[in-house]
């Protein structure tokens, strides 16, 4: 049975950096998934995801275990992400490479019914980079990181109101923008 | 036609599984009974599965190999510093830990009346032109250096010599004079 989280860092904090290892292994893909979402560009979010764990690894000693290791990743992540975001100049526009290959169907699929969604898709992208920062923080770990408005209101460091509406500006930003698009096609 | 503004936040609510009970069966019925209701559900339900489908391409495995080396790299160079013993103390730490501040007024006075001496005496003792020798220092003085919290974080005291001969201090009567035997 693999050790939990607070196991590894009791001995990340007795002196066995090899713990930190594990801990990287196990959340360092769920930690550049957000990083990536949040900063559509694979260099910078891998830079975002190392700083984050660096980060943490430095607050090791201080983390309380008030909410679990994950949160508390998140949010130093989100962190880096939000201050990355103030400090861009433009946000990308259209698929970053890779993100078509990686949207690609089964060939199977109906292909006019793929192209419209890619097309709708793309539509949606623009939408969330053109989001407000906290209200593209919230819609990524709500709907990509499946997270409960209480752990997006920890990580995010606001009440639990304030997440919610935050979503749901930034769903209802969503849906205006698919219908223009409905109504530009 | 818009769905209906009363409505708005618990149709993404129940698009999304979170309602229960009777917020479901109201938000539901009402979504029912109400056109443009119904196509706000079927629309906030649509942009959440677009959404959902965005990608993010996936490194290949060689990625997080390197992604966790690198971060094993750097944690090594920062551990050693974190590991390191605590410094030795300083001078005046030392000092401090021989002679408490607080929150013994006496012992203060009595510290301060030390140093203002022994910064006269120095002076002389070196012939370095220094503070000018005061054998008595005013009561004023010795109130004034006692209260200072400048004395806590007075770094330059950890090089001035007297600091170096504390049997000297020792050896010295109220009035700054040497003590004999």
């Amino acid at each position: 049975m693999s050790e939990s989280d607070f196991a590894l860092i009791d001995r990340v904090l007795a002196g066995e950096v090899e713990a930190f290892d594990l801990l990287v292994q196990r959340h360092q893909r769920e930690v550049y998934r957000l990083t990536y979402r949040m900063a559509r560009n694979q260099e910078d979010a891998k830079d975002l995801a190392q700083e984050a764990f660096l980060q943490a690894f430095r607050s090791l000693a201080g983390f309380g275990r008030k909410s679990s290791f994950y949160t508390w990743l998140y949010r130093i992540a989100m962190n880096l992400c939000l201050n990355h975001l103030k400090a861009r100049p433009r946000a990308p526009s259209g698929w970053e490479p890779g993100e078509i290959e990686a949207g690609l169907p089964d060939p199977g699929e109906d292909a006019l019914g793929t192209l419209l969604a890619d097309e709708r898709r793309q539509a949606l992208v623009e939408a969330i980079e053109a989001l407000p920062p906290q209200q593209k923080a919230t819609l990524t770990l709500r709907v990509h990181q499946g997270l409960s408005h209480k752990e997006i209101a920890e990580i995010l460091e606001c009440s639990e109101g304030t997440a919610k509406a935050n979503y749901f500006h930034a769903v209802r930003a969503l849906q205006a923008k698919l219908r223009r698009y409905r109504a530009g096609s | 036609m818009a769905a209906c503004e009363a409505y708005q936040e618990g149709l993404l609510a129940l698009a999304e599984g979170e309602l229960q009970g009777g917020d479901r069966a109201r938000v539901e019925a009402h979504a029912g009974a109400c056109p443009a209701c119904r196509a706000e559900l079927v629309a906030i339900r649509e942009t959440l599965e677009l959404a959902r489908g965005i990608p993010v391409p996936e490194p290949p495995e060689r990625f997080w190999e390197e992604f966790a080396a690198e971060v094993g790299r750097r944690v090594r160079q920062e551990a050693p510093a974190r590991q390191a013993p605590a410094p030795a103390p300083s001078l005046w730490e030392r000092l401090r830990d021989w002679l408490p501040l607080r929150p013994v007024p006496a012992m203060a006075l009595a510290a301060a009346a030390v140093l203002v001496v022994a910064l006269g005496l120095l002076s002389t003792r070196h012939g370095r032109p220094g503070p000018q020798m005061v054998m008595a220092p005013t009561q004023e003085e010795i109130s004034l250096a006692a209260n200072l919290d400048v004395l806590e974080v007075l770094d330059v005291l950890e090089n001035i010599e007297v600091l170096e001969n504390l049997d000297l201090l020792r050896r010295m009567d109220g009035e700054g004079r040497p003590v004999k035997g």
